[in-house]
């Protein structure tokens, strides 16, 4: 495994296959907690840290249990409960080692349990397995965990990007029938079209 | 046939517990205020009844 395999893995996953404007995972906070810069970088550092350990979990579950018995095709379900156990256990770790993490994390991590951006992160790494012909365990293991950086940085990067620009938008004289959500998706579309443009370059 | 429904059924089992366990260990006092206001924020339910 060579160090320009995990590079491309998180350029590619931040940038060209961006978890919200390429594969469209993850619009639900993207629109929902993007109102203000502060809310947005939480956000991103929350999904960012569940996400690594949640794919070091599934990976480790489907290379170790699922496949090895046979049984792949419970994966989704299995992957949704290793998720919603994660941040439920995440949280009240938060809660008692560090009040100022869970004052600036905590609060996302209920919504994070629902951000199918995770889940499809995890399910993404089971897809590379076969398609990459990966096949030792820890090779494969160090792919997922590059994705998830990646695809955690990629996110922290639109969304915060997002939220910069739609608190420019509340001071802008924007018209009435264009105010809030509608101008929001405008922005959305054109931010899609200029990451297209990176399209290629890996 | 049995293996699924085992490793279904420890995941459930994994999940009751850590939510448990979440919701028997207190908010710490300080962060009370920021929990409401971002429970507020994110959440947009028009109906609410719940406002400040």
């Amino acid at each position: 495994m060579s160090f320009t395999l995990f590079a491309t893995a998180i350029i590619s996953a931040m940038l060209i296959n961006n978890v919200i404007l390429m594969q469209f995972l993850g619009i639900c906070p993207f629109l929902g907690v993007s109102k203000k810069s502060s809310a947005a970088i939480g956000m991103s550092a929350a999904v960012l840290f569940v996400m690594i350990i949640s794919s070091a979990i599934t990976y480790t579950l489907y290379d170790l249990v699922l496949y090895k018995y046979g049984i792949p095709y419970i994966s989704t379900i299995a992957f949704i409960l290793v998720i919603a156990s994660l941040v439920q256990f995440v949280e009240m770790f938060i809660k008692k080692t560090s009040k100022s993490l869970y004052k600036s994390l905590g609060i996302y991590l209920p919504l994070i349990t629902t951000n199918c951006a995770i889940l499809g992160v995890s399910e993404g790494n089971i897809t590379n397995i076969w398609v990459n012909h990966i096949g030792d365990y820890w090779g494969g293991l160090l792919i997922a965990l590059s994705t998830a950086v990646g695809t955690g940085l990629g996110f922290g990067l639109i969304i915060f990007a997002f939220s910069s620009i739609r608190e420019k938008l509340e001071a802008s004289d924007v018209p009435a029938a264009w105010k809030g959500v509608p101008i929001s998706l405008v922005v959305a579309g054109i931010m899609s079209l200029a990451f297209l443009g990176l399209a290629g370059i890996i | 046939m049995w293996i699924p429904i085992v490793v279904i059924g420890g995941l459930v089992l994994v999940y009751i517990g850590t939510y448990y366990l979440n919701k028997k260990t207190p908010i710490p006092d300080e962060c009370k205020d920021v929990v409401d206001e971002a429970t507020c924020t994110a959440c947009h339910n028009f109906t609410c009844s719940y406002k400040k």
